[in-house]
């Protein structure tokens, strides 16, 4: 054992109660929760407090909504056409594609409240354009550039996530954080 | 004591949490990971510090950590990893509370709030990443 860390504790038994946590207490605070089903990793998104978030908006969805749905086709597409690569840079690059695929799942469930038409185009293999309904065609990419994708993503989405409000406003933050844990693995 | 404070007080108890994990999983790593335990501790402690002169900035008093913590134990390198992985993704949804708190609250605070939300975030995401070895689609959520 190193003992160089502080507070190193002799044994580990299981101590005493001290604090509760929060991932509880912040679940529950909330008014409704919102459970978005991210199809393509497998998982569900739970967002609390969605009280100041109306189940359907009778108005255009907020352009950084769209812009984000718009940022992770490309991204995907980007991804589907890097073919290359080494077995561990596919396994990176395969996990990353189902991150964005999620992604772009949980914001099409948002964007779908909203009266214009604007996406529910994805499926799990093929992305296609919103508006014109063709299939995004990416670029093959290195693992370089794939990582200055995914900071130039994070960074958009951190601003984005500052210029919003309520639901939205949370999840692009946890996307920009997301896309940052993409690029330090594609280091 | 507002939503706001309330939240940030929240995500504090989780540095002081984490930091207090650190020490417990650190002697069991070795190498690399005991590097990297030794760097997020530090990045605990650095944060944990902030948030408190950050709070007291706002007059608020920063509540004090607790004595002790129920943690999973540690019994040997793995256990000490997952313990890693569980610290991180209980700052990252704490810190992630706290941004959805300050998105409903408006003045100076909120917004600091939120900025400091983001980053401690996303610097959780990162190192729960590389305990973890891979990514989360939505961290903190």
């Amino acid at each position: 054992m190193d003992d160089t860390f502080p507070s190193s504790p002799t044994s580990g038994e299981p101590r005493h109660a001290a604090e509760t946590g929060v991932s509880r207490r912040w679940f529950v605070v909330g008014g409704g929760v919102l459970v978005l089903a991210g199809a393509a990793a497998g998982s569900a998104v739970r967002i609390a407090r969605d009280d100041y978030a109306p189940a359907h908006v009778p108005n255009p969805p907020p352009t950084a909504l769209v812009a984000a749905a718009a940022r992770e086709r490309g991204l995907i597409a980007d991804l589907d056409a890097t073919t290359g690569g080494s077995a561990a840079v596919r396994t990176v690059i395969a996990h990353t594609r189902a991150d964005h695929a999620a992604h772009l799942h949980a914001l099409e469930q948002l964007l779908a409240r909203y009266d214009a038409p604007t996406s529910t185009t994805s499926t799990g293999a093929t992305v296609l354009n919103a508006s014109t309904g063709a299939v995004v065609t990416g670029t093959a990419r290195t693992v370089a550039q794939l990582r200055a994708a995914e900071s130039r993503a994070a960074a958009e989405y951190a601003a984005d996530a500052e210029r919003s409000s309520g639901q939205t406003a949370t999840l692009l933050a946890s996307i920009s954080a997301a896309e940052t844990s993409h690029a330090a693995v594609l280091s | 004591m507002s939503a706001l404070v309330e939240a940030w007080q929240a995500a504090l108890a989780a540095e002081q949490r984490a930091y207090f994990g650190y020490g417990l999983l650190g002697p069991w790593t070795s190498g690399a990971r005991a590097d990297r335990a030794r760097t997020d501790l530090a990045a605990h402690a650095d944060l944990r510090d902030a948030t408190a002169t950050a709070l007291q900035a706002e007059g608020v008093r920063p509540q004090a950590p607790a004595a002790d913590y129920q943690l999973d134990r540690v019994t040997g390198a793995a256990s000490a990893v997952a313990l890693a992985v569980s610290l991180e993704d209980g700052c990252a949804q704490a810190w992630r509370y706290l941004y959805s708190v300050a998105t409903a609250a408006s003045g100076k605070a909120a917004r600091m709030a939120r900025r400091a939300a983001q980053q401690a975030l996303t610097d959780s995401a990162v190192r729960a990443t590389e305990w973890r070895g891979t990514t989360v689609p939505f961290p903190g959520i």
